[in-house]
């Protein structure tokens, strides 16, 4: 007969089991939450993002950024989304599988989240890019802020564009141009 | 008649008094607090932009990802065989994937895309950006909680089977609210129809070979090493550190953009769940053969008899014993027998998790002799209790 003996593993905050295992579970948290951002931030060089050099939102999509706008790398997915900054403005380029028959149900999502939000919105306009994408677009304003949005298709790429920006900052035909310069490669 | 939990005759060691939820007077348990605050203050900022632009679709997506979550533990819970988990492991693995190493994921993912844009370009971290950093600090991060589980609530995971159970849990937290995640943006930009879109191809389509598939392969290398003390330390690290880079490159094939076509996905994911179906297969043998040899030579056979020990070894066995008493003594015995079961199971559990003298055994001796009066009665009262 055999009884499974218990070890007697010893608990408390100052056992070994507690002190050893938070250290190094502390470490690992410290190495991935703290030494990688820090590493990141210590290398050489940029983000790459630089205003008028093409910039990937996915592997296909591209976009040219505008003097004084930044990448805001919190709110940017690599392969999904790219989120830019200039002060209080924003613009947001979201990129996935799509063709000309989604653009209107697109757009509709686009119309139905901004209107909830207090924008009075315009009706859709068809629109073109010089590098040959199609689709339509909306603006809007609210009572602090101004908005563009637009719906693109090119290459089976279905591409949203939001762009926002407080009234005192006239950074409209900045979000226009850089919508211009998305293309589809 | 009050029998000991153990066969036969012999002092019954000494038991050291050990928590039965999470040792809270532990390190590893403050400083895990700490990452999952730390995480859950990262995904609210993460998440804030969609919270606050469409809250619509982010309560809908909560919604969603919740229920989602909820079915799978449930499910989860149901397909234990030879013990019941405790609720607060399970509570902390799902917290700790959900929570702890998603925050903590998100903001070394960042900084690793961050990495790759410096040193090789924003096209090159664009293409294999999420192949090459997830895997790494994902895979780390979530395989790290199954490391707290064992540290901090004790006796959790003492077999491979363990390991791959709580290493599934960590990841389904972890997956339910990435996919969350991914839902809201994809419906803060898109709105409801995407969100939907979003979720039932990453959760409901891609839910089965994703994070709760990957960290239970990982869960069952750590639960080997830990457990199978009957091996090699070699063997032992060989195997787990085998599991966990297995897992980070079937992550990385997920991830990358190889083979994206309707051939490639079941190649990048259908091998991942036979993998860990068969890590779950072999486990269950090996648990199988653990409890047959606990309850063959340290159960007393007065509270588990041979022939009731192997009715316990499956569902069906359990069932086709609740029926043949049922049968026998008729349909009041149901509930008595189920009770007489569990506590058999309990039994085998406490003996091999805190020995036979320990107060959990003991309970489960009082249970078993409980259930067996009331059988006991039953059949004394023969034909009234039969339909």
């Amino acid at each position: 007969m055999t009884v499974p003996q218990v070890t007697g593993v010893r608990t408390g905050f100052f056992s070994p089991r507690s002190l050893v295992g938070g250290i190094v579970v502390g470490a690992i948290l410290l190495a991935f939450g703290v030494g990688l951002p820090w590493l990141a931030r210590s290398l050489p060089g940029d983000d790459g993002f630089r205003a008028g050099q093409p910039y990937p939102v996915t592997t296909e999509v591209f976009i040219t950024p505008a003097a004084g706008w930044v990448r805001d790398a919190r709110r940017s997915d690599l392969g999904v989304t790219l989120t830019m900054i200039n002060g209080a403005a924003e613009m947001t380029v979201y990129a996935r599988q799509g063709g000309p028959d989604d653009v209107a149900a697109e757009l509709d999502e686009v119309r139905a989240t901004h209107a909830t939000n207090g924008y009075l919105l315009t009706e859709p306009r068809a629109v073109q890019t010089p590098t040959g994408l199609t689709g339509t677009m909306i603006s809007g304003s609210s009572t602090t802020a101004q908005l563009e949005a637009y719906v693109l298709t090119g290459g089976e790429q279905l591409i949203s564009v939001v762009g926002t920006w407080p009234r005192e900052q006239d950074l409209g035909s900045e979000v226009q141009a850089m919508t211009a310069s998305l293309e589809v490669r | 008649m009050t029998v000991s939990a153990t066969a036969g005759p012999g002092p019954i060691p000494s038991i050291p008094v050990r928590p039965r939820g999470l040792d809270t007077r532990s390190l590893v348990f403050w400083v895990s607090l700490a990452a999952v605050l730390v995480g859950t203050l990262s995904i609210l900022a993460e998440t804030v932009y969609g919270l606050v632009e469409a809250p619509v679709v982010a309560a809908v997506a909560l919604l969603f990802s919740l229920v989602y979550g909820l079915v799978a533990v449930l499910f989860l819970a149901s397909r234990q065989l030879f013990e019941r988990r405790r609720t607060s492991a399970i509570v902390a693995a799902l917290i700790w994937g959900g929570l702890g190493a998603i925050g903590v994921a998100g903001i070394a993912n960042g900084a690793g895309d961050t990495i790759l844009i410096k040193t090789a370009g924003p096209l090159v971290a664009e293409t294999w950006g999420p192949a090459i950093t997830a895997p790494i600090t994902e895979e780390t991060l979530k395989l790290l909680g199954v490391a707290v589980i064992a540290l901090i609530a004790h006796n959790a995971v003492r077999s491979t089977l363990d390991g791959l159970f709580f290493g599934v849990l960590v990841g389904l937290g972890f997956q339910v609210i990435e996919d969350f995640s991914y839902a809201l943006t994809a419906g803060a930009a898109g709105g409801l129809d995407d969100m939907v879109t979003t979720f039932l191809f990453r959760s409901v389509l891609g839910g089965l070979f994703s994070h709760a598939v990957y960290t239970g392969i990982t869960g069952a290398g750590l639960g080997y090493l830990i457990a199978r003390k009957d091996k090699s330390w070699a063997q032992r690290i060989g195997a787990a550190v085998g599991l966990f880079l297995l897992a980070m490159g079937i992550h990385f094939l997920w991830n990358s953009p190889l083979l994206n076509n309707t051939i490639g996905f079941f190649i990048k994911s259908v091998p991942a769940l036979v993998i860990l179906l068969l890590l779950l297969r072999w486990a269950r043998q090996r648990d199988r053969v653990e409890f047959e040899r606990v309850a063959a030579t340290s159960v007393d056979p007065r509270l588990l008899p041979p022939d009731e020990a192997r009715e316990l070894e499956t569902r069906k066995s359990r069932k086709l014993a609740q029926k043949k008493t049922v049968r026998a003594v008729g349909p009041a015995a149901k509930a008595p027998v189920r009770a007489l079961q569990a506590a058999q199971l309990d039994l085998v559990n406490a003996i091999t998790d805190e020995g036979g003298g320990s107060a959990s055994a003991q309970l489960a001796v009082l249970d078993i002799e409980r259930a067996r009066q009331q059988l006991s009665s039953l059949a004394a009262r023969g034909p009234a209790s039969r339909p």
